[in-house]
């Protein structure tokens, strides 16, 4: 089927325009632009609809960088985890850009905080139902999108949700891979299993401080004393033990609200929240981890009812 | 390795097959063969001078045969004038860099490269047509992928990078 093609012309336009005023609500403030609920008026179907943004002066660089290696990653991944980009739009302005793609319920935040049983903990079944998925869909970007050899420039500061971000990366390490990714995930399996972001960070250097005081500070580690004498970096970080043992009580029903951890749990959880990205685990060996073979079996979580 | 393989075979599935576009050229076109080859030598120079890797050219060359393959957008015309040809050939040199290569060409001294010969403003409303025309598939594997990923399945020997260096 053309796709584009279909918006192509004027008066099909009308029907991109009567598409779009209409925005059931308003979604999400995404990096690279707005995002809607709306209603295709070809199939009936609900669908999310997101407008790309340009810069202001957007004639002078044509399409932005961000948004087409967003678009094209999107486009060249399948997996059932990983949204789907339906197809590519366009207004009657070159500024209006917008990519058609499946509508969800509710991301993980909200299902975290407002969907059905917020105020309990996941089931550590759920917990691993979620954490296969995301794994698995990690697991499938690695191995299709190109490596990350060439990261833009100035995408690399801002790559990634700072209470996200690996410290690598807040210590300016621009050459990076996978591993900030796996990173990422350590961050949301603490998530899900305490339903609160695990590393609140104020700042750059706060997130930094956060981070050793929860893992301890890299001391005798090989790969933080060559990023630091490479950095010349004369900055002393007082040296702390890890803290995550304690933050992520293992086999207890505690009262604080943390979903049942499983010593296997515990294991996974420390190698994705490895401080050396070099031994950091990756999503495809994760996916091997006895986590998954052993304990309970996973189970669909429960947020549609 | 296989596996991944077999993914960057069924992401090249997914994009549109390319065709004999010469063939629809009209009678009194200009445009043929050598053209295409003279843009991938312009290619080539260009992207031997700013530093950037042989891979940008392989996906300017991706995206000029998938566009003018598409019949989609402004293509006929590509394929009826060089004048419209070398400008379908810039633009998408220019958008292979943007995919591609961590700096950026500045569509200004793009433009320059031209000796004023195309506008900022043309490249850009062509970057349009054109990734419309694509439909946006623009990271798929380049040739250099799938070798690099053949290669690592030989038996492991010393020559094994040196091969790849070869193949670049």
């Amino acid at each position: 089927m053309p796709k584009a093609d279909r918006w192509s012309s004027d008066e099909e336009e009308i029907v991109l325009l009567s598409l779009l005023p209409k925005p059931i609500s308003h979604l999400d403030e995404g990096t690279y632009g707005v995002v809607w609920k709306a209603r295709d008026n070809a199939t009936q179907e609900i669908v999310a609809i997101k407008q790309i943004k340009f810069d202001s002066d957007m004639t002078k660089e044509g399409f932005p960088i961000s948004a087409l290696r967003e678009i094209g990653v999107l486009l060249s991944l399948s997996h059932e985890s990983i949204v789907s980009v339906r197809e590519m739009v366009v207004g009657s302005t070159p500024d209006k850009v917008f990519m058609v793609m499946d509508c969800f319920e509710m991301d993980l935040q909200a299902a975290m905080k407002k969907g059905p049983g917020a105020s309990t903990p996941f089931a550590q079944s759920e917990v691993k139902y979620m954490m296969r998925q995301i794994l698995s869909a990690m697991a499938h970007v690695t191995s299709i999108a190109r490596k990350y050899e060439h990261p833009a420039r100035n995408m690399t500061q801002m790559v990634v949700t700072l209470w996200y971000r690996a410290p690598e990366l807040l210590f300016s390490e621009s050459c990076y891979g996978p591993e900030i990714d796996t990173w990422s995930i350590g961050c949301i399996f603490g998530e899900l299993l305490i339903k609160e972001a695990i590393l609140k960070g104020t700042g750059e250097l706060d997130q930094i401080q956060k981070i050793f005081k929860l893992l301890g500070t890299p001391t005798d580690d090989e790969y933080w004393e060559q990023l630091w004498s490479k950095q010349g970096s004369t900055f002393k970080w007082k040296n702390n033990d890890s803290d995550l043992a304690r933050t992520f009580a293992v086999n207890s029903f505690s009262a604080t609200g943390q979903s049942y951890l499983s010593p296997d749990g515990f294991d996974l959880l420390s190698r994705l929240l490895s401080l050396n990205p070099k031994k950091r685990i990756t999503a495809e060996d994760a996916l091997r981890h006895s986590y998954f073979s052993c304990g309970v079996t996973e189970q669909v979580p429960m947020f549609y009812v | 390795i296989i596996s991944r393989i077999n993914a960057m075979r069924e992401q090249e599935d997914r994009t549109e097959r390319c065709q004999n576009y010469f063939a629809f050229c009209s009678n009194s076109s200009d445009v043929d063969t050598s053209c295409r080859k003279a843009m991938a030598n312009w290619c080539y120079q260009v992207a031997d001078t700013l530093g950037f890797s042989h891979e940008t050219v392989s996906l300017t060359m991706s995206f000029l045969d998938r566009y003018l393959s598409s019949r989609r957008g402004r293509s006929q015309e590509a394929l009826d004038s060089r004048n419209m040809f070398q400008l379908v050939a810039i633009t998408c040199f220019y958008t292979a860099v943007k995919t591609y290569e961590p700096v950026e060409l500045g569509v200004d001294l793009l433009a320059k490269m031209c000796r004023g010969f195309y506008s900022e403003a043309d490249i850009i409303s062509m970057e349009r047509d054109i990734l419309f025309a694509l439909d946006w598939r623009v990271s798929g594997p380049t040739p250099m992928d799938f070798v690099r990923h053949l290669i690592e399945l030989l038996p492991s020997c010393e020559s094994k990078c040196s091969l790849i260096e070869n193949a670049e």
